[in-house]
């Protein structure tokens, strides 16, 4: 549940104020702002709180929506856009959380509780992998964790992230190799630290 | 083609398009090439891995929750504001349809018309005064009531996408 398109006739509902109808849309979506939140957030609390404010101005702009074009692509860059304006006006607290977290992490030598990551014996390293991953995108600019949260998370071509971003095919290749060369920095980073 | 050529072509195969020869190349023969795009396959199979969180039925039932929140916040508002106009225009139409301040072309501009006879050819006439005022003051009290119930409204369609 959560990662599919709403029909036709509850997004019309939905756009007409029909709160029913926005918590079919909600249902059926939520899987979707979700995890481009948690890939915009370092914490699943944290995504969780941001993909509830996201819904709540997806509400306020649904009456926006052309119904003539396709709802995911629409639901996606309103999403993202949100997102980047709650993450530059919250980047100081966001970075400072980081900072505690990475400290806490330190401290204890555990990382936040993740219900979804690998587990198991064998996962240990794939979840401290997946870890120091968040770690490091979390410290990135937030230009850049939004390319990399739509590239890798439903993410089309380049083509789409584009259209989704309202950005020339260039910038976007150009966002997309910045974002995965401050990344690969970020992850050197961690690993020295770790040294 | 140089290392930064190389780099952006390695990024670019990442995405589906294909490794030019001397990207290849370059990045075989080069040891700074080599690392940094090792760190960013490293990267991209952590990202592609990520795991995908599920969404269930009682985040959807707090979002709705927030929205009746702000829903009633916003009528209560509305409410209040409404009063307030209602209650504002009682007292002007006690105090003006008493008879006890309605505003006289001569009390309002009186006290300059004495300090400067010339504009007293240009007073607006009485008749019009009387007639054109209380249409204007309820245009106004209009304009005001359309704007506060429009504020109050649950802000629907006009945020910024």
């Amino acid at each position: 549940m959560g990662s599919g398109s709403p029909d036709r006739d509850v997004l019309e509902r939905a756009r007409r104020g029909d709160r029913r109808a926005f918590a079919e849309v909600v249902d059926a979506c939520g899987g979707i702002v979700l995890n481009l939140a948690r890939r915009m957030v370092r914490d699943r609390a944290e995504a969780e709180d941001l993909s509830q404010e996201v819904f709540l101005r997806l509400w306020r702009a649904l009456p926006r929506y052309d119904p003539s074009r396709p709802f995911l692509p629409w639901l996606r860059k309103v999403a993202m856009n949100q997102m980047l304006n709650l993450c530059t006006r919250g980047a100081d607290r966001a970075r400072r959380r980081v900072e505690s977290l990475d400290a806490r992490a330190e401290a204890t030598g555990e990382s936040p509780a993740d219900p979804a990551a690998p587990t198991g014996p064998g996962r240990a390293e794939a979840r401290e992998r997946a870890e120091a991953v968040r770690r490091a995108v979390a410290r990135l600019d937030p230009d850049h964790r939004a390319v990399l949260a739509l590239r890798y998370f439903g993410g089309g071509s380049c083509e789409d992230l584009a259209r989704e971003l309202s950005l020339p095919l260039g910038t976007v290749k150009n966002r997309l190799f910045r974002a995965r060369a401050a990344l690969a920095a970020e992850l050197r980073g961690l690993v020295e630290d770790a040294r | 083609m140089n290392c930064e050529e190389a780099r952006r072509a390695v990024s670019e195969a990442l995405d589906g398009a294909p490794l030019p020869e001397e990207a290849e190349a370059h990045v075989r023969a080069c040891a700074s090439c080599r690392e940094q795009a090792a760190a960013i396959e490293d990267a991209h199979r952590a990202l592609l891995a990520e795991p995908v969180l599920p969404w269930d039925a009682a985040r959807t039932a707090m979002v709705v929750a927030r929205i009746a929140a702000e829903g009633r916040r916003a009528r209560v508002r509305a409410l209040a504001a409404a009063a307030l106009l209602l209650l504002s225009a009682v007292l002007a139409g006690a105090v003006f349809g008493a008879g006890l301040a309605w505003p006289t072309p001569e009390s309002l501009t009186g006290p300059l018309l004495s300090v400067l006879p010339d504009l007293g050819r240009h007073a607006p006439d009485p008749v019009w005064f009387d007639t054109l005022l209380p249409f204007a003051l309820a245009a106004l009290g209009g304009i005001v009531l359309l704007e506060t119930v429009r504020a109050a409204r649950p802000a629907r369609g006009r945020s910024r996408s």
